[in-house]
């Protein structure tokens, strides 16, 4: 049950967050959602043997934080929920490639092992930056740029409506739990031989839900075509944000720039 | 405005949801649908605009013949607003939401955007327009719910029920919303007292059929007729609580 109303108060925060007046939230939302992806595509081609490359990358979803008054707990919170499916993905690299890489101070690292570092950085910078993202643009304000990046709109649908009705879907998960715990007061939770009656349960009502909100889409004129929307033109401080942020995650990308450094430091002492 | 003839409506299981029904709605009027549960309150609803399909029987909404090459047209004319708010509300804010219908009508976006705010600039809802429809009272997605019907500038309202699982105070509201719409309406309703108060006309369904259909003050003081009709007087004309 808490754990519920946990999930309800995580999605209530983010939804909080994006609702802020802050000048990253005054972004033109393309902006904001070009500069993510260029974040990522920067990020993900990365090398999978340079750790080191991606540290300068932190910087930005660190600098958008504090600029748009994000806390980091709730956001940081957020990103360890994904790191488990990085550690799974990494963890063979730790078994598999055992090759000698580097030799720092006369440890070995092996190529497993920087790989599987880059991975845990990437899956953290990829998912900061997502959140970073929700955290300062409302959703309706994606799923309207994602239409007009000609993504098909039966998946910005889907996406706006899956997310829409997880209240209502943990509503009715909470609701049943409920009925559950109060006839079953010696169970802790759901008893497995109990977990597939209630799963299709839940499964029954949500494609009941799912025919009356279908229902109240043809009411309305819905031919399964959704219609699009315009959305205001970029003012010049969105063309200048998307430019150096443009520039900046390319010059990091391009540049080694932590080599550059620690060769800079070397000359110097 | 509405001619209801020998509608019959059978589902796949052979359940009989609604038997040979027939009655007349006048442009203007404003007419409670009343029953059991299970009288066929919500099927009658589907039925006239197509969602369920009727075995026999017509349904003309102002001068439109409901079949599948009208169903746009006669959709386009009369809205339906859901008994659950949440299947109605189904975008990420109720600016969309009220937004759908028209853009689907094909409006452009500027006047789509006008017509968005004069609908709740009349229903007294500028506020929710950037709010996301899940995060809502009860009373505010049942508003939101109308304003999503009423953008798509419909002759004909049809409501299920309008005040149910609301607080005295938004079922109030709600209640004096619909007596401010000039449409023509049918509202299934199980709040005899909201029935009595804003129609002028009460049709009784019992068991998928129309058991009488006549003035709401006498209807709904007829003790004897809401008892085989499986129904209770009015609270306020001394019904049991």
């Amino acid at each position: 049950m808490s754990k519920m109303s946990d999930a309800m108060a995580g999605i209530y925060t983010v939804e909080q967050l994006a609702n802020k007046d802050t000048a990253v939230h005054r972004l033109h939302p393309m902006v904001k959602l070009l500069t993510t992806l260029t974040f990522i595509v920067a990020v993900v081609s990365c090398g999978g043997h340079e750790p080191l490359r991606l540290v300068p990358f932190v910087f930005y979803p660190a600098l958008l934080m504090a600029a748009a008054e994000i806390p980091y707990k709730p956001l940081l919170k957020r990103v360890l929920l994904a790191l488990p499916f990085a550690l799974f993905a990494g963890i063979s690299n730790l078994i598999f490639d055992r090759s000698a890489a580097l030799n720092i101070l006369g440890v070995t690292v092996s190529g497993g092992t920087l790989a599987f570092v880059a991975i845990l950085l990437k899956t953290y910078l990829c998912v900061m930056a997502l959140l970073v993202l929700t955290s300062t643009t409302r959703l309706a304000d994606i799923s309207a740029q994602l239409v007009r990046l000609k993504i098909p709109p039966v998946m910005v649908n889907v996406l706006t409506m899956t997310y829409r009705y997880i209240s209502t879907l943990l509503d009715e998960v909470s609701s049943m739990s409920t009925a559950y715990a109060l006839r079953s007061p010696n169970s802790k939770g759901i008893r497995m031989t109990h977990m597939g009656q209630f799963a299709g349960q839940l499964l029954i009502r949500s494609v009941d839900r799912a025919e009356r909100v279908y229902s109240a889409m043809k009411l309305r004129g819905y031919t399964g075509v959704v219609p699009g929307c315009k959305s205001a033109p970029f003012k010049g401080k969105d063309w200048i944000y998307l430019a150096l942020v443009t520039a900046a995650v390319a010059v990091t990308r391009i540049f080694d720039i932590p080599s550059a450094l620690g060769g800079l430091f070397g000359s110097v002492l | 405005m509405i001619e209801v003839s020998g509608l019959t409506v059978t589902y796949p299981d052979g359940t009989r949801a609604l038997e040979d029904v027939g009655f007349s709605i006048k442009e203007g009027d404003r007419v409670a649908l009343v029953g059991a549960n299970g009288a066929g309150k919500s099927t009658l609803l589907m039925a006239m605009l197509g969602v369920v399909a009727a075995t026999s029987g017509s349904v003309n909404i102002a001068g439109i013949e409901l079949s599948k090459k009208n169903l746009s047209a006669i959709r386009a004319h009369a809205g339906l607003v859901l008994q659950n708010p949440d299947d109605q509300l189904f975008c990420a804010s109720v600016f969309d939401d009220v937004a759908f219908g028209p853009r689907n009508m094909g409006m452009d976006e500027k006047s789509v955007a006008k017509r968005v705010d004069s609908v709740l600039a009349d229903l007294d809802a500028e506020k929710l327009r950037d709010r996301m429809p899940h995060r809502l009272s009860g009373g505010e997605k049942r508003v939101a719910a109308i304003a999503s019907v009423l953008a798509m500038r419909p002759s004909v309202m049809l409501f299920d029920e309008p005040t149910s699982f609301l607080d005295p105070k938004a079922r109030r509201h709600v209640a004096q919303l619909l007596t401010r719409l000039p449409h023509t309406m049918l509202i299934a309703t199980h709040d005899l007292d909201m029935a009595l108060d804003i129609c002028q006309r009460v049709i009784v369904l019992q068991s998928g059929k129309v058991l009488s259909d006549g003035p709401a003050g006498k209807q709904l003081c007829d003790s004897e007729l809401m008892d085989s009709a499986g129904l209770e007087l009015p609270l306020c004309l001394g019904g049991k609580i």
